[in-house]
């Protein structure tokens, strides 16, 4: 089963959501692999623009609304971000 | 290659006929790859990503802004070069 998807509308600035149903940031950009060899494939995601993760397309495992991951985001150190601010939050009242 | 090296590049013919520019990258997507098929080009691909399109489809492009992967012969930071012949279908 396949269908069509236009990459930059379909993926860019999607949520990437790891297997546990964690928010670990956005795709900012594609590693296309293949483009000289006539075969062009989707090799990475590029998550982060300060500090780019990359993310092996065999990582995902399904494309709606988000990007779901197969794996959980501290495997692929995503998301460590958030972590650092977790604990503050964490400290707020009502949090 | 970075798919954001690819959006904006200029689409010509190996003669120099200009097609448009690179809007965005149509792939197929499986449940193993997202395997690139072709480049939505020309100045209606700019309307479609910003939502004038097809009402049957309104996240794609129309096919006839489609220009085959397999019609291109090169595609670098200097832009796209395309079989001559080659019109977006």
């Amino acid at each position: 089963m396949s269908r069509p998807i236009d990459l930059a509308l379909g993926l860019l600035d999607h949520q990437v959501v790891d297997c546990e149903g964690r928010r670990c940031g956005k795709v900012d950009d594609l590693e296309l692999a293949g483009v000289r060899d006539g075969r062009p494939v989707v090799a990475e995601l590029l998550v982060g623009r300060r500090r780019t993760v990359h993310v092996p397309w065999d990582a995902v495992a399904k494309v709606d609304s988000a990007v779901h991951l197969k794996v959980r985001a501290a495997e692929l150190r995503l998301g460590r971000g958030d972590d650092r601010v977790r604990p503050w939050f964490a400290r707020l009242p009502l949090s | 290659m970075k798919l954001s090296d690819l959006l904006g590049l200029r689409v010509s013919t190996e003669s120099g006929e200009p097609l448009g520019h690179v809007h965005d990258v149509r792939a197929e997507l499986t449940s193993k790859e997202a395997r690139v098929t072709g480049l939505v080009v020309g100045p209606l691909g700019v309307l479609e990503r910003l939502g004038f399109g097809d009402p049957r489809s309104r996240a794609l492009a129309r096919s006839k802004d489609i220009v085959r992967w397999s019609a291109v012969v090169r595609a670098d930071r200097r832009g796209v070069v395309v079989r001559d012949g080659t019109t977006p279908k």
